[in-house]
């Protein structure tokens, strides 16, 4: 005590130029002329604390930090009463990798001592593009990181993988973890291969522009602190706080973008609704309808009709020429018949997104905080589809005493969705109808979207309807009136979301902390859907509506015990014990009823039958941990881990399961002194990590349920579908890597370079096993997913001039080679999903994502040439449906390029996104071919399409065999396509294959800030303007009429490598503007 | 901290152990139900030309697709049935089980033998106890063992019924009350003459043993139509409740809702009291003032189905079968009428009564089939009588047809079986469709295999396809199949 009266007080806070706190950085005070000199480090808020200083005049006060050129302040006058505070922003040293980055548990650690890779952006490398969902922005910037998008517009959920697929059953995503605390990224109800609506991922609810730092963890080397959802890697975000003693800073963003469909359906606008280029019906002047090939026959007269019908033989526009001639629709309207090349556009509409966010923060070195109030407010490509969402976040952090920190947040997030699209194959997806809907059908025909009296008379084709019944183009089940479903129909969702923490430490000594932390992530949604009265393929065409209500929570408690020190002789050790809690908990509760007895009135008691909805899961995780690291002089670094996990989803005996992990760094160019100016960096890595998974809960016991409705109040019941194993145990996916980092003429150009290899083994597997079993899977431990790559990272600034134009290049690649090496003796394919004719599988020996084909094949000769029927000119296919493997979902490589000039203020960034190969087995251009709908299907429809191939000759036992020679004979396209597919499960399967390479230009952005001198006094502290484009257009694409990087329907396994219907991927043009008061 | 983990992973929304008698209803509703509906109608009904089938279901035209859902449906049947057996475990010989399991064995054996019917030769013998004994690939029986089998099975069961034990009460659909158990009696015996018919011409010795043998117990065969097996239906409730046929109109296509030709006209020429009950005017007859009755082609060529004006076509009836207003309809397992049927049969066989036992039997058959909702005709009309079921002046083969003709028209709704007399007598004739589909424009004789089953029970697929004649195809006949 008597010391500290004697001393004053240095305290501070140590920033990188981003305003990240630093931790970890040398503190020393020193007086030359006194000999008097003390050091210290700060903490991980980046704060420290020097007390006992005596009077004297020209002390220096140094800061050093690894990766950041020193900061040495001189001339301070200390007086004894003195509490002196100093807010010091370290520059970044060019020269070095030096970065300091979060690593697991939110431990901030020098890049450079790292034994694994690992990536980070920055926040403004992530808002440049105005992502509404954050995990899109990492598409192309991170080697090793795919990103595919559901193909369900605005608000919908997005896909990243890590380093390739490594379950089958689960998803491979990585874990989101938000300063420190997990949250949760689940896809509730998310789409099928036959409908549903994509109602967004967790990870879309965060407000991009409240995230500092996004870190990659790839792979379990980098996560295994995280226990066992970290095992896909885990995906870092660390959000802003408060600065520290610069008063109070408003920073005010908007932003404002455009979108409209980036490719859209190659349709054919020369031909009309019918078939064998004709009409199919005529109505004669005494207003009977006949067919056209009695009209034919018989010379008869009349006004040519169409008819409506349900497959391709009435629906389809295989008909005449449209040359403006004079017909009568299917529902009595006398039109001319003309091209209708615009339902898209005349459907659908420009797409707005407003996202407009403020913050408030500041601090002093006591207490910091940031308010921040984001709308993001989105009027989607579907009509009546509306987005909004209000994030409102405050963070505060704070030094109780000299030793005790706190740290709290708390997010609230408000989303209301309207009429979310519904994808795939549903009768109410716009694009699923659009993409059949007969060539000559106007759009504004189809807004008069109910059956008045007079179509009921002069209708052909349908049975069954009435006036003010939904009026429908076809009479399928599956066909709908778009209009009607925008208009008519409804569905809407609200999520009110809460992301909390609070995390206490104290320091017992500037070597020993303990930090606490609990963190709750809750949300409740609130789903309401219906269809009115009316409604053409309602139950009994009196609408129908559910309502649910969805409860999440998963809370997550930690305490790590954090100590490191430091020797003389240079070697340094850190230790942190630690212990966490995770419990989780979904419980759906909801009713949904069919028939309203009174229309306009969308509750469940108008409803004539009703049902209910239920659904609880809930699971634990026990976990204790410990990591430590050993260090020689800041140039040999060794990483030990060590976790156990207690997870609910085990038996007693199986739910205690250990995972280590070891990596090491040796940075060569400081060990041996480099004195090279060319290779002025180089450091070698390596690990070895292992990470255990413990499955989903409820999966050990083999059980009995109850049917949702009794048959006249008799309950009915049946066995599980499941063999249960109540032995199951962990399953574990073990990783090594190796690396190299290299830094180039001081910087100006570096090389990251990772080769790794993954397999998880003892999957908890459902294996299919054949139904004369009496079951139809097999819950076992089994299989193993081997995933080997290599990343490689270029960067490099290839001009830097003193008048301040800047170029910086990045080039990143990632080629990933996944291999299924063992499923469960016996069993070589495990289905992962199916759909309409195409089955995507993981087959021994082969990538995950198999693609087979489930119906017909060409014959073909051994040349790989089709063979043609001589007497027909037509392809000759197989008779019975084979099972036929016809490509691979999973790319070769994937890759990303990226551009930076800027110049005084002005920046211009692009950002180009590449993958190669990857099959999409298109439903789409099923149904293309099937209704002669798109350009591909105009060629030789007068009966000169040449179908390629050889000529066959039969043999004796009825096959067929090439005769070399090439086919002449022609054929109408219409019965050459009819042979390519001629109904969804009729089809030759190879045909409807994409190869989904792109090379898109994803990302392009112009940025000023504003100089000093334009702003008007000292009120504006900051201020710039931007424009950007994201998913501008594509150097390379070759899928039929879509995007292949928004393909799938959902985010799952089931649908890897399959495009349903799909709804456009957006071109976006957008304007931002950004003011800090 | 981990104590309280058994109890949070115990599921929430089911059960370990469950009353047997809860599984035995729904393997009762699902095992009746399956029989009808949209897409039983459309491809077996259009088949036997019921129903007209459409474009929308290619099996309907004779192009070839694999029954996986039939099949898989079918195993869990089987599967719910024998976790009775577990459930019942140690009751064997106890009156708290024994007649249970009597009883579920019972219908059980009508399930295999639907499958073996469709399919030929199935995994029987070696298939799993339950779920403690699980064999993921069991070999093929051939039917003739199968058969064989069945019928000893069904013996042994019968022999465990004993009235004073425990049976389902309500949750038995068939048969509820006092004398339920009776009442599995005879529907044992009336299936062991199903049995014993179905082998006629490919195992006569067999045959007629099985067939004499329920007929020496004529008390024990369903004697009205109070004796027939039935699962009530209801149409103000929720749409799996309704008759199939109902559930058809209320959730299917607007396409595969039209009649046969076949049927129609047969309906017609016969003048036939039910076709009024079970066919509906075409819109456009009624709309030009001429109300009539007109049945679709069955598997339509393209250009054919291009043309067709749906206005001009029959659907089964909206005031019956597709009404939600009508009486529920129940749905049937097996009917005196079907008995009767069989009887008349057997009769003209002389197996089990005189040959001039045959015309009586046939005619009962008739009266009790029209008795039947939705039709609910209490006698059979004079006209009718002399024009249509009378036997004088017929040579057998005649009469046979007119057994046969009547059954068929007795099964409309009820796909399997309509398939299965169809093909093992050939009775009545019909003229398959013009597309050529997969057949080469024949109609099927049995359904293919499930695509599951011969990927992952391969080698035993292999070796029962190698038995059929023309491989896992639609022309390749099952066992008895020999007409």
């Amino acid at each position: 005590k008597a010391l500290a009266q004697t001393g004053a007080t240095a305290t501070g806070v140590v920033k990188d130029a981003q305003g990240v706190q630093l931790p970890g950085v040398s503190v020393r005070i020193e007086n030359k002329t006194t000999k008097f000199s003390v050091g210290t480090s700060t903490n991980n808020q980046g704060m420290f604390s020097i007390g006992g200083i005596p009077a004297g005049n020209n002390y220096t006060i140094t800061f050093t930090s690894i990766g950041y050129k020193p900061k040495v302040m001189e001339g301070y006058t200390i007086s004894l009463t003195d509490k002196i505070s100093i807010a010091v922003v370290l520059e970044e040293n060019a020269a070095a990798l030096g970065e300091v980055v979060v690593t697991a548990l939110g431990i901030k650690r020098n890049k450079r001592a790292l034994g694994y890779s690992m990536a980070e952006l920055k926040g403004n490398e992530l808002t440049q593009g105005a992502e509404a969902n954050v995990a899109n922005t990492l598409s192309g910037k991170v080697s090793g990181v795919q990103v595919s998008r559901a193909a369900s517009g605005s608000g919908g959920s997005s896909k990243v993988i890590i380093r390739g697929n490594n379950s089958l059953i689960g998803n491979s995503q990585p874990l989101y973890v938000v300063d420190g605390v997990p949250i949760d990224n689940q896809n509730i109800g998310s789409a099928s291969s036959t409908g549903g609506t994509d109602y967004g991922d967790g990870i879309s609810n965060i407000n991009p522009d409240d995230i500092q730092t996004i870190s990659v963890l790839k792979g379990p080397n980098a996560a295994a602190l995280y226990g066992q959802r970290g095992s896909n890697g885990v995906i870092l975000i660390t959000t802003k706080s408060g600065a520290a003693g610069k008063g109070m800073n408003i920073q005010f963003n908007t932003d404002f973008s455009l979108g409209n469909a980036l490719v859209s359906p190659d349709f054919q606008n020369e031909y009309a609704q019918g078939l064998n280029g004709n009409f199919t019906h005529l109505r004669r002047a005494d207003g009977t309808i006949i067919t056209m090939a009695q009209a034919i026959a018989g010379n008869i007269q009349g006004t040519p009709k169409m008819s409506a019908g349900r497959d391709r033989l009435t629906r389809s526009s295989w008909g005449p020429k449209m040359e403006g001639q004079a017909y009568e629709d299917q529902w009595g309207n006398l039109l001319s018949l003309t091209p209708q090349p615009d339902t898209y556009t005349a459907f659908f509409q420009t797409e707005k997104q407003f996202t407009n966010n403020i913050s408030v923060e500041g601090g002093n070195e006591k207490v910091n905080y940031r308010l921040s109030y984001a709308n993001t407010y989105i009027n989607g490509y579907v009509p009546t589809n509306v987005i909004n969402r209000n994030n409102f976040n405050l963070r505060t952090q704070a030094k109780i005493t000299d030793k005790f920190n706190l740290d709290a947040k708390l997010n609230y997030i408000m989303q209301d969705g309207t009429n979310r699209p519904t994808l795939s194959d549903a009768s109410d997806n716009p694009a699923y109808l659009l993409i059949s809907q007969p060539r000559s059908i106007p759009m504004d025909i189809i807004e008069q979207y109910k059956w008045t009296a007079n179509d009921v008379a002069k209708q052909l084709g349908y049975t069954n309807i009435f006036a003010g019944l939904e009026k429908t183009y076809a009479t399928n089940s599956s066909t709908a009136n778009p209009y009607w479903t925008i208009r008519e129909t409804r569905n809407t969702d609200r999520r009110d979301r809460v992301i909390g923490l609070l995390r206490l430490s104290y320091d017992f000594a500037p070597w020993l902390k303990l930090t606490a932390t609990g963190g709750t992530d809750f949300y409740t949604d609130q789903r309401l859907r219906y269809r009115a009265v009316n409604t053409y393929q309602s139950l009994n065409r009196k609408g129908d509506m559910s309502e649910t209500v969805i409860r999440v929570r998963e809370d997550n408690y930690d305490a790590l015990l954090n100590s490191n020190f430091k020797l003389e002789n240079g070697l340094g050790f850190t230790l942190n014990v630690g212990g966490s809690h995770l419990s989780r908990y979904l419980r759906q509760t909801g009713n949904s009823g069919s028939q309203f007895i009174v229309p306009d009135l969308y509750v469940i008691n108008n409803t004539l039958t009703n049902s209910y909805i239920f659904g609880l899961t809930e699971s634990e995780i026990n976990s204790v941990y410990s990591s430590g690291q050993v260090s020689y002089k800041d140039y040999l670094f060794l990483d030990l881990s060590a976790r156990n996990d207690w997870s609910s989803t085990l038996s007693k005996e199986n739910n205690s399961f250990f995972y280590p992990s070891v990596s090491a760094s040796f940075i060569a160019s400081e060990a041996l002194k480099f004195k090279s100016n060319i290779l002025s960096y180089l450091k070698l890595r390596g690990s070895w990590a292992q990470a255990g998974s413990s499955g989903n809960p409820y999966q050990l016991t083999g059980t009995y349920s109850l049917s949702q409705f009794t048959h006249g109040g008799v309950p009915l019941g049946s066995f599980t579908t499941i063999i249960p194993d109540k032995n199951l145990t962990n399953e574990l996916t073990t990783s090594i890597e190796f690396g190299a980092d290299l830094e180039f003429w001081s910087g100006r150009a570096g090389l990251s370079f990772t080769a790794y290899q993954a397999s998880t083994k003892d999957q908890i597997l459902d294996v299919p096993i054949s139904p004369s079993s009496l079951f139809t899977v097999m819950r076992i431990n089994a299989g193993e997913i081997r995933n080997r790559g290599i990343e490689l990272s270029l960067n490099a600034t290839p001009i830097k001039t003193e008048s301040g134009f800047t170029w910086k290049t990045t080039f990143n690649y990632n080629k990933n080679a996944n291999k299924v090496m063992s499923l469960y003796p016996g069993v070589e394919t495990f289905l992962l999903g199916s759909d309409r004719g195409i089955n995507v599988v993981a087959e021994v020996g082969k990538p995950f994502g198999q693609l087979i084909g489930t119906q017909f094949a060409w014959l073909k000769d051994e040349n790989g040439n089709r063979l043609i029927d001589p007497n027909t000119g037509l392809p000759l296919t197989t008779t019975s449906r084979v099972q036929e493997t016809i490509g691979n979902a999973q790319p070769d490589w994937l890759g990303g390029f990226s551009n930076s000039f800027s110049y005084k203020g002005l920046t211009l960034n692009a950002l180009i996104d590449i993958r190669q190969g990857g099959m999409i087995f298109s439903q789409s251009n099923r149904e293309e071919i099937i209704y002669g709908t798109t350009k591909k299907t105009l060629a030789g429809r007068d009966g000169s399409y040449l179908a390629t191939g050889v000529v066959a000759v039969k043999n004796a036992d009825g096959s067929w065999s090439g005769t070399g020679v090439a086919n002449t004979k022609t054929v109408k396209a219409q019965d050459y396509w009819n042979v390519v597919a001629s109904d969804k499960e009729v089809m030759v399967s190879e045909e409807m294959l994409n190869d989904g390479s792109y090379i898109a230009m994803r990302e392009l952005s112009l940025r000023y800030q504003l100089p000093a001198r334009f702003l008007p006094g000292k009120k504006i502290r900051n201020a710039s303007v931007g424009v950007y484009g994201r998913n501008l257009f594509y150097f390379q694409r070759k899928t039929d009429g879509f995007s292949p990087e928004s393909a799938s329907f959902n985010t799952s396994n089931s649908s890897i490598g399959i495009e349903s219907t799909s709804l456009p991927m957006l071109r976006n043009i957008g304007f931002n503007l950004s003011i800090g008061l | 901290c981990t104590k309280d983990f058994e109890k949070l992973n115990t599921p929430p929304t089911s059960i370990t152990t469950i009353d047997p008698s809860l599984l035995f209803s729904r393997v009762l509703k699902d095992g009746t139900f399956a029989e009808g509906g949209e897409l039983p109608n459309n491809k077996f009904g259009s088949w036997v030309q019921h129903w007209a089938g459409a474009a929308v279901v290619p099996v309907s035209r004779y192009i070839e697709s694999s029954e996986d859902l039939i099949w898989e449906q079918h195993y869990s049947m089987i599967r719910d049935l024998r976790q009775i057996r577990l459930e019942l475990a140690g009751k064997e010989n106890d009156a708290s089980g024994r007649t249970k399991l009597a009883i579920a064995r019972i219908y059980e054996i009508s399930i295999w033998q639907r499958l073996t019917d469709l399919f030929g030769d199935i995994p029987y013998s070696e298939v799993s106890k339950d779920a403690t004994a699980i064999n993921v690939t069991p070999a093929f029986d051939t039917q003739e063992s199968i058969y064989a089998s069945l019928i000893a099975d069904l013996d042994a069961a019968m022999n465990n019924l004993n009235d004073a034990d425990e049976n389902y009460g309500t949750a038995d659909f068939f048969y509820k009350g006092s004398t339920a158990i009776n009442s599995w009696r005879k529907y044992a015996n009336s299936l062991k003459l199903r049995l014993g018919l179905r082998l006629r011409y490919a195992n006569p010795t067999l045959a007629r043993a099985t067939v004499e043998s329920a007929m020496g117990k004529p008390a024990l065969l369903f004697s009205s139509n109070t004796d027939n097996a039935a699962v009530p239906t209801f149409s103000d409730a929720q749409t799996t409740n309704a008759n199939p046929m109902l559930q058809q109109f209320l959730t299917g296509s607007s396409d595969l809702r039209y009649l046969a030709a076949a049927l129609v006209t047969k309906l017609k020429t016969y003048n036939d009291p039910r076709l009024p009950l079970l066919a509906q005017l075409t819109v456009n007859n009624v709309n030009a003032g001429q109300p009539d009755y007109v049945g679709l082609g069955v598997a339509l060529t393209d250009a054919q189905l291009s043309q067709v004006i749906r206005n001009n076509y029959s659907t089964a009836s909206l005031s019956t079968w597709f009404s939600r207003t009508f009486a529920p309809i129940p749905a049937y397992s097996l009917t005196y009428a079907e008995v009767c049927f069989f009887k008349a049969e057997a009769a003209l066989l002389g197996w089990g009564a005189q040959t001039t036992a045959a015309e009586g039997f046939f005619k009962a058959g008739v009266a009790a089939a029209l008795q039947l909702p939705p039709y609910n005709i209490n006698s059979i009309p004079p006209a009718y009588d002399s024009a249509v079921l009378s036997f004088t002046g017929l040579n057998d083969a005649q009469k046979l047809d007119r057994i046969m003709t009547q059954k068929w028209i007795h099964l409309f709704g009820r796909n399997y079986e309509a398939f299965a007399e169809w093909r093992r007598n050939g009775l009545p004739a019909l003229t398959p469709g013009s597309n050529l589909g997969s057949t080469n424009g024949q109609i099927p004789r049995r359904a293919i295999y499930s695509t599951r089953e011969s990927q992952l029970n391969t080698s035993n697929y292999n070796a029962a396809v190698g038995r059929l004649s023309n491989g896992d195809s639609f022309l390749s006949k099952v066992w008895w199949d020999k007409r």
